[in-house]
């Protein structure tokens, strides 16, 4: 450890250091533990009384899924008060670390994206307005539907749409599905939304629509856990915010002419309704529900499926990081490196790949096939 | 041994993972063993080519750097907060701030991709002469 005294001057902040723990909600007990050190010597350096050795600063960096330069400078607030939705009586504290590193990185993704459009001088727009409480889900999705101009059809591209709307939307790996989702509405980074990317691309999708009702009623960072059988959602916000997920998804008129085109029984098949689904980028369960709801389908049905976790619910492959972090993101990193604006590792890093990968898609997009 | 082969070795160079990978995918692994006595790599180059999580076991680099830890080097003396001070600016990652650092205060120069830029002229800037790794390759 380095007393400040000794420092030509204070490269590390304190204050990020504190921030970035604070996030993950860890006491300084617990991280002194991990680096061998005592509670004082964080509280020490989080004061700026003294300065971690550079092997210690990397120790806190892995532990709090930071890069370094996180705690060399002062970065945006990260989201505060986070509500713990779907999981009665469970905190964030709660969450296994992992998961709570997970938070962290969409937070470093989300700086990241920032830095580099502001290197670019690239301004975001958000138009999309908020809604009062209220309001009902189903007029906040009938207004959305006509912004999108769909009408009755399914809602494609739900995410690439949104993030033309200046939404910042990334796909990570949750540990053992801890939770669904997580949105924020940020000073500076503007409206953040996370999916489980481990998640099935329609439950994603009603992940998605879900935490873009949390937004739009100007709900705090939300972190979600959204159960399979919708029918065990208690609490009323997510209730309300799953009904306007269903409605955005799931037109009315739409699902009930496709419901009968396709002739389907009152307990029609797993694969039929996935069929289905899938045509309206929604989940199995959300799927289920809208159509109980219309009398469409024998009420209590969707639960039967969910009895036990299905075959077809089971992931399958790693997904691509290229999807986790979406087209919009990936192309605006490689267009500063095209630009010299920021250098290849930070290409590598701030896409959480190898420089080896980055490279050969630098090379790949040289030849014109990126 | 050889002169010319001993002031060979005796000088060094630093270099940083995109060109470590540029020769080891256009001239081979071996090309590298050759120059092995001349190279220095920060510690953090060693774990973005070599011990990254994401590196496969069977990459060549990671079995070179396994084969030559004497080619890692750690930081000396006032290296630490020069590499800091150099990953406060934007658009640098900690790579290419650690062995910038590592040549600038040792005063040796530092091969590099030279289409990248920004680290490019984040070297220049802190007075480090740097040279492609087709140029270093050409000193052998």
């Amino acid at each position: 450890m380095t007393n400040k005294s000794e420092l030509r001057e204070s490269i590390i902040k304190g204050a990020q250091l504190r921030k970035a723990r604070e996030l993950l909600e860890l006491a300084p007990e617990q991280v002194a533990l991990e680096l061998d050190i005592t509670r004082q010597d964080i509280l020490d350096w989080e004061e700026d009384r003294s300065q971690p050795r550079l092997k210690q600063l990397e120790k806190l960096a892995e532990l709090y899924g930071r890069g370094i330069d996180y705690f060399l400078k002062e970065t945006p607030p990260p989201p505060r008060k986070i509500e713990f939705r779907g999981m009665p009586g469970q905190s964030v504290k709660d969450l296994p670390q992992q998961a709570k590193a997970v938070l962290a990185r969409f937070d470093e993704l989300c700086r990241n994206a920032l830095e580099v459009e502001n290197l670019l001088n690239k301004k975001r727009k958000v138009t999309l307005t908020r809604f009062k409480e209220s309001v009902p889900p189903k007029t906040v999705a009938e207004s959305l539907r006509k912004r999108f101009g769909v009408d009755n059809k399914p809602l494609a591209n739900l995410r690439e749409r949104l993030e033309d709307e200046g939404f910042r939307i990334f796909e990570l790996l949750i540990p053992d599905d801890a939770f669904s989702g997580f949105s924020f509405w940020h000073s500076e980074y503007g409206p953040c939304i996370l999916l489980n990317a481990g998640d099935l691309k329609g439950r994603r999708n009603f992940t998605l629509a879900h935490e873009l009702a949390h937004l739009l009623y100007g709900h705090e960072s939300t972190l979600c856990y959204i159960p399979l059988k919708l029918s065990e959602v208690r609490e009323d916000i997510e209730f309300k915010t799953n009904q306007f997920a269903v409605e955005l998804l799931l037109s009315e008129t739409g699902v009930k002419e496709d419901f009968r085109r396709r002739q389907l029984s009152i307990t029609p098949s797993v694969e039929e309704l996935g069929q289905m689904a899938g045509k309206w980028g929604a989940s199995i369960q959300a799927l289920g529900y809208r159509l109980e709801n219309l009398d469409l389908i024998q009420r209590g049905y969707t639960d039967t499926l969910f009895e036990t976790r299905p075959k077809f619910l089971r992931r399958s492959r790693t997904p691509k990081w290229k999807r986790q972090l979406g087209k919009e993101f990936v192309e605006t990193t490689f267009e500063a490196y095209e630009k010299g604006l920021i250098s290849g590792g930070k290409v590598a890093n701030g896409l959480g790949i190898t420089v080896r990968e980055a490279m050969k898609e630098i090379e790949q997009r040289g030849h014109g096939q990126g | 041994m050889k002169k010319g082969k001993l002031a060979r070795e005796l000088w060094q160079y630093v270099i940083d993972s995109s060109a470590l990978i540029n020769i080891e995918q256009n001239k081979g692994v071996k090309t590298l063993s050759q120059r092995k006595g001349a190279l220095l790599i920060s510690e953090r180059i060693a774990f973005e080519v070599a011990y990254h999580p994401a590196v496969r076991k069977t990459d060549p680099l990671r079995q070179f750097v396994a084969e030559n830890p004497q080619i890692v080097t750690p930081f000396q003396n006032n290296e630490e907060d020069e590499y800091l001070r150099i990953l406060l600016q934007p658009g640098i990652d900690q790579g290419e701030a650690s062995v910038i650092a590592i040549a600038s205060k040792r005063h040796l120069p530092l091969v590099i991709d030279e289409r990248d830029t920004k680290a490019t002229g984040k070297a220049k800037h802190h007075g480090v002469s740097t040279l492609s790794w087709q140029k270093f390759l050409e000193t052998s």
